[in-house]
């Protein structure tokens, strides 16, 4: 079921999953592992805001290269392939600021609010990619000045006109996040699983929670194809 | 500035009316020589002497007034303060080495910039830099092909202030202030690599200061 003031995200078989999308102007975690196709989801989210619903995108990287990005909207025919001349998709590599920063120190939350406060206004952004949380996070010694932070850049995220997708690494099959906090204060929680099943390395997603919706709980596969990440909504991994 | 204009500098100043003259400019407003001349009771020979001298020497501002029957300058100080350095150079400044750091800022700003991702910064960045920059590009060449000196530094300071001033201003619109200055500040930081004697001999990093 379908409910409006929802934000889809275009990804086969997972919008289904989520009364069409994430609730709009929210802020949602997308965590897993290395592979499990964190980054691959939020700039599906991006891009098919930007081309396919026309709303302007910002995918913000703070790990990844500009160029990386552009190899996977390539690979997994984002676009067709076609250079956004609309400039609806913008893909901002803030890692450019951590090379440049004293001593080449990483990006914090206040520096990344005072870049969003005046990026998501003067480009009219709607769907905004922060990619990702743990990059930030090498900025604070304790995890409880972490989870400060983050509740403060959190409640900046609300008050923009803005839908949020924080991507997030899990670092083992133990916790679902890196600092064990980030879950907490989203509104959602995406987890992208990777496992190992007779040698084979499997994806899967599970929706742990998303408020005001009703959602699917279930453990789903997921396939990365050609066309990119599809999850597979009618089957569940027991 | 080197020790022949620091000399002219000083006569000019010490003269009867110097000090008066540049009282009476210091409100900042506009005045042609004839005001100066009725405000303090000196002819108006004078006073524009002392005017068109300090205008060579870079202490104030003019501009044309016209008007049906002809032209006159008019004359300002940009504020109540003036500065005189003497540098022992010889004669000699690296104008041509200063002039490169200063290219490869910019050349750096706008790589950043484009490394950055943001669309259109980088075009609104080459539009300010083909303006003149109320006449300061055409007055620093115009000191580099008289044979440069102290004061071709100076205006060449100048211009990449006000260059830099600008690139800020863009930057600082689109992705906010501290993002601006780190970028630019980082390009700054690339262009010195290799030649810091250079730039902090020159104080040239003081035109990409805030």
């Amino acid at each position: 079921m379908t409910i409006p003031d929802r934000v889809p995200t275009g990804i086969e078989g997972f919008d289904r999953l989520v009364q069409g999308g994430f609730p709009d102007r929210t802020v949602n975690l997308v965590s897993g592992p290395a592979g499990s196709g964190k980054s691959l989801f939020a700039l599906h989210f991006c891009v098919n805001g930007a081309f396919r619903y026309r709303e302007p995108s910002m995918y913000v990287m703070l790990e990844e290269t500009k160029s990386n990005l552009e190899r996977a909207m390539k690979a997994f025919g984002m676009n067709g392939g076609l250079p956004d001349r609309s400039n609806r998709f913008l893909t901002i590599d803030l890692g450019e600021l951590r090379r440049t920063g004293p001593h080449g120190t990483a990006i914090g939350f206040e520096e990344l609010q005072e870049f969003l406060a005046s990026a998501l206004k003067s480009a009219g952004v709607r769907r905004l990619v922060v990619d990702s949380l743990s990059a930030i996070g090498l900025r604070y010694p304790t995890v409880e000045e972490f989870r400060e932070r983050l509740f403060s850049f959190c409640r900046f995220l609300h008050e923009q006109e803005v839908t949020t997708i924080l991507v997030a690494e899990s670092p083992d099959g133990l916790l679902l996040t890196r600092h064990g906090v980030e879950q907490f204060l989203s509104d959602s929680f995406v987890f992208l699983g990777l496992e190992e099943v007779k040698g084979d390395l499997r994806r899967t997603l599970t929706v742990r929670k998303m408020r005001f919706t009703k959602h699917d709980t279930a453990k789903h596969p997921v396939h990365i194809t050609a066309n990119g990440l599809t999850v597979l909504a009618e089957e569940k991994v027991t | 500035m080197d020790e022949k204009a620091f000399s002219e500098v000083v006569a000019l100043l010490s003269g009867e009316h110097g000090l008066s003259i540049l009282k009476y400019l210091s409100t900042g407003e506009w005045r042609i020589a004839s005001d100066a001349s009725r405000a303090l009771g000196i002819h108006t020979t004078t006073a524009s002497k002392f005017l068109s001298g300090l205008h060579r020497h870079g202490f104030l501002e003019r501009r044309i007034r016209k008007s049906h029957t002809r032209r006159t300058f008019e004359y300002r100080l940009p504020a109540p303060r003036i500065t005189v350095g003497l540098e022992f150079e010889g004669g000699h400044e690296p104008i041509r080495e200063a002039l490169d750091f200063y290219l490869d800022y910019v050349s750096n700003v706008l790589a950043k910039t484009r490394r950055l991702g943001w669309p259109g910064i980088e075009t609104q960045f080459e539009t300010r830099l083909m303006r003149n920059h109320d006449g300061l590009k055409e007055h620093l060449f115009t000191r580099i092909l008289d044979g440069g000196g102290a004061r071709a530094m100076d205006d060449l300071r100048d211009l990449f202030g006000e260059i830099h001033r600008e690139f800020l201003g863009i930057a600082s619109g689109a992705m906010g202030h501290a993002t601006a200055k780190r970028i630019l500040g980082g390009a700054a930081d690339d262009a010195e690599k290799g030649r810091e004697d250079l730039v902090g001999r020159y104080r040239l990093r003081e035109a990409l200061e805030v």
